[in-house]
């Protein structure tokens, strides 16, 4: 039975300076069904809802909503044509309640009717039974209810088009189900909805049809009855792998760092080894807890529970201070903010990793730091014409050298690298890996965070799969593949 | 290549050209205007402001900001004032001012540190606090019996350079000197350049606020031990005011507001372009509330173009890639 399209994106793509984020992307979605985006990190799903509710715009393509076509939306234009988008991060006003927040911007002229308001939120909630009070103040809520209030506010508006992006994340099981049987009833309105979420056991409870992203590119429409997981999995990763990485294992059966039991705030229960000369890699799809176990271990965010050990003896690591003290360096997933100085030079910037030892007789000695510079800029091929060129004037790629000329110039041994070549070029990524490679024939030992799916299977000797803040598997290099990872980074 | 030169010249020493250009304009001006003895009596004038200045400096290139100045000055002058009079010598009086410049300071960073909030909003607070403790400790009095001994620090003079301007050359070369040349000094500008990259370098940015502030409260000391040696008086309405006007000077002198930048000359030339601007209006005669205006528009326009400049900086390099 064909139902009515109620939209229908056409050959959408959609340039990045330097990424084509949207490859000749389509979708149709029909009336009441839900229809399920699923593609890794970066597979531009988000970016496809963007361009339908026009907080961004495509180069090409059309969109066709109520028999009109449009080469581009606006956000008007997305809102008057009934699409409603349920973001990850909350739009919601946290000092007004959940009436005056649910009726923002309905009407705006003469008085507002806080009694009416009132009284229309509470016939909205026990429509669609939501456990609300209309009267609470948003920002006091907990997360999962002000998830409820950016869903209520959202079909509040009659749309024929919701857009939820990971509405899960933040829901406890019970409101999980909650928020199901709100699908529902949607559905039944005749309501369509979009429903975008890494956990592949949810696509199975309630959505009808799924369409699979990969790299900016659309790959396939499957209706949920008719497949499995496996199949998804096979079609979200099914990709050559384009790099090749030259890599020869260096590690050892000695163990620099052992973190034992780590409890975090998103994390439960970690414990891993990392051995010398091994790159150690951190796969989980975002919001696993794979930067937050670094950092609690790094004591860059508090640590609740565990032990870290280093070389066998136990650490009591408080601050980033005390890591670098035990030869743990590092380099952050956001690079201008959390590892440079833009507004520094490069020798500067280096110089920061460990002033104390660029001194002559207690004072800052301008020549020490020099020459320590010069040597990183040629062990790292720093390209610049001058060392006291600003950081913020360099590319991405050489900013990541100077970070880790920084890091490296504080005498360490243990190297994390979170998202290692974010926004980096192909030809400066290949020089960060062979980096990479050189700093495990020192000795040095590595522990990369990636989101890149390549960059982990090519660089890493062993893989900690993350899902939920725990840890769910660790595969050697001769048992790992995308769909080994991929299926334990999506276990619930 | 030599006319990039010179731009580059210009650009790196805008405010010490206008402030030349300033003097030299009262200078055809006014006649006492140019005299030495004149000018001499800016820098004397002055010293205690830029001494306070280069404080505020120091904790605006630190990322933060400091409204208390003027209060935590009056706390101190009354303190070292009433020190003398319960029959402490000056040499103590005066150490246990700094002293305690250093803890209202220091009381500000560690505020800062604990609550996680802004340091212009915690001494938007201890700005009010200490104004009453200045008040509960002068009982609103003034206080006029110094010793010479004392008075001859803000009014004594080696050969024709006064005491005060001595002391704010040795204040200058010595911040200056921390802030290039030891660990400390990199430090200050590595946490107002960008904090959160700071401690994951390992920088104890807490200590490094903490310390910024105890030292920025010394220098408010000094200053407040000229101001009443050389007016011979001291109350709790000596030191108000200063802190906008440090602030100013800052912000004039190239001090980046949201920190990570700035020199103490760049503190410096900010408080002497405010001070022989005063001087040289009150020279030619001008009344004071016109001297306002005037003043007003010369900061707009400095700090306007300074502004201006960046933005083409900005944009030549936009141009470039």
């Amino acid at each position: 039975m064909e139902q009515d399209v109620v939209l229908s994106m056409k050959n959408i793509t959609k340039i990045y300076p330097g990424v084509r984020a949207l490859d000749d992307v389509s979708l149709e979605v029909r009336a009441g069904e839900v229809h399920a985006l699923l593609g890794e990190n970066g597979a531009g799903k988000s970016t496809l809802i963007k361009v339908l509710s026009g907080a961004v715009q495509n180069e090409g393509g059309t969109i066709v909503l109520r028999g009109k076509s449009y080469s581009h939306m606006t956000p008007a234009v997305s809102r008057t044509n009934g699409i409603e988008v349920i973001y990850q991060e909350y739009n919601l006003i946290p000092g007004l309640t959940v009436a005056e927040n649910i009726c923002l911007g309905q009407k705006m002229h003469g008085m507002v009717d806080l009694k009416g308001q009132i009284k229309r939120t509470q016939e909205l909630l026990d429509r669609y039974q939501i456990q609300l009070d209309p009267r609470a103040l948003v920002g006091q809520l907990p997360p999962a209810r002000q998830q409820l209030v950016e869903i209520a506010k959202a079909i509040s508006k009659d749309p024929e088009i919701v857009v939820m992006d990971e509405p899960t994340a933040q829901l406890s099981l019970a409101e999980v189900q909650n928020l199901y049987r709100i699908i529902r009833e949607l559905k039944a309105k005749g309501t369509a909805v979009i429903y975008i979420s890494h956990r592949l056991e949810e696509l199975f409870e309630v959505t009808d049809r799924i369409t699979i992203m990969r790299d900016g590119q659309y790959v396939d429409t499957v209706n949920t009855k008719e497949t499995n997981r496996d199949r998804l999995i096979a079609l979200m990763v099914g990709r050559e792998l384009k790099h090749t990485y030259d890599r020869t294992c260096r590690a050892t059966d000695e163990v620099v760092l052992k973190a034992d039991h780590i409890d975090s705030y998103v994390n439960t229960d970690c414990s891993f080894e990392l051995h010398r000369g091994e790159i150690l890699g951190f796969a989980g799809l975002v919001g696993a807890g794979r930067t937050e176990l670094i950092r609690a271990i790094f004591g860059a965010d508090k640590k609740l529970a565990g032990k870290v050990y280093v070389h066998g003896k136990e650490v009591h690591i408080k601050s980033p201070e005390d890591a670098i003290r035990c030869g743990i360096g590092l380099i952050p997933e956001d690079r201008k903010m959390q590892g440079c100085f833009l507004n520094q030079s490069i020798s500067w910037n280096i110089s920061m990793g460990n002033i104390r030892s660029m001194t002559k007789r207690g004072l800052v000695s301008e020549k020490k730091i020099v020459s320590e510079a010069e040597k990183y800029e040629q062990m790292l091929n720093i390209k610049t014409p001058s060392l006291k060129q600003l950081v913020r004037n360099l590319s991405g790629g050489n900013q990541q050298k100077v970070v880790l000329a920084k890091v490296l110039a504080a005498d360490t041994e243990i190297v994390i690298f979170d998202e290692p070549t974010r926004g980096i070029d192909v030809g400066a990524r290949a020089e960060i890996y062979d980096l990479m490679n050189h700093l495990v024939e020192m000795g040095k030992s590595i522990i990369m965070i990636s989101s890149d799916m390549e960059e982990l299977l090519g660089m890493s000797d062993r893989v900690i799969i993350l899902a939920d803040g725990r840890i769910t598997g660790i595969l050697n290099r001769n048992e790992y593949s995308q769909e080994r990872i991929l299926d334990l980074a999506s276990e619930a | 290549m030599e006319k990039s030169k010179v731009n580059a010249f210009v650009r790196k020493n805008m405010m010490w050209l206008i402030l030349i250009l300033l003097m030299l304009v009262f200078a055809i001006l006014s006649p006492n205007f140019r005299s030495f003895k004149n000018m001499m009596n800016i820098l004397t004038q002055n010293a205690y402001f830029i001494i306070a200045t280069i404080g505020v400096a120091l904790i605006m290139i630190s990322g933060g900001t400091d409204l208390s100045v003027g209060q935590a000055m009056g706390v101190i002058g009354v303190s070292v004032a009433l020190l003398m009079r319960g029959g402490c010598p000056v040499p103590v009086a005066v150490l246990l001012g700094i002293l305690i410049g250093a803890v209202l300071g220091g009381f500000n960073g560690a505020c800062a540190n604990v609550l996680k909030i802004h340091s212009m909003i915690v001494t938007l607070a201890t700005m009010t606090m200490y104004k009453g403790i200045s008040y509960i400790l002068s009982g609103s009095q003034s206080y006029y019996d110094f010793s010479d001994k004392y008075l001859s620090i803000g009014q004594g003079a080696v050969g024709p350079v006064s005491v005060p301007v001595i002391i704010m050359i040795v204040v200058g070369i010595v911040i200056s000197f921390i802030l290039s040349k030891t660990v400390f000094g990199r430090f200050i500008y590595a946490v107002g350049g960008n904090a959160e990259t700071a401690r994951l370098a390992g920088v104890n940015v807490h200590k490094i606020k903490l310390m910024t502030f105890g030292l920025a409260g010394c220098l408010f000391g000094v200053a407040a031990v000229i101001l009443t040696s050389r007016g011979g008086s001291a109350s709790s309405a000596i030191g108000p005011g200063v802190e906008f006007d440090a602030i100013t000077a800052c912000v004039l002198g190239g001090v980046s507001f949201i920190g990570g930048a700035g020199r103490v000359s760049d503190a410096v030339v900010g408080c002497l372009i405010l001070g022989v601007l005063t001087n040289g209006m009150q020279m030619i005669g001008m009344d004071v509330n016109s001297q306002y205006v005037v003043k007003g528009i010369l900061l707009l326009a400095s700090i306007g173009y300074d502004t201006y400049q960046r933005q083409v900086k900005v944009r030549m390099k936009a141009d470039k890639k």
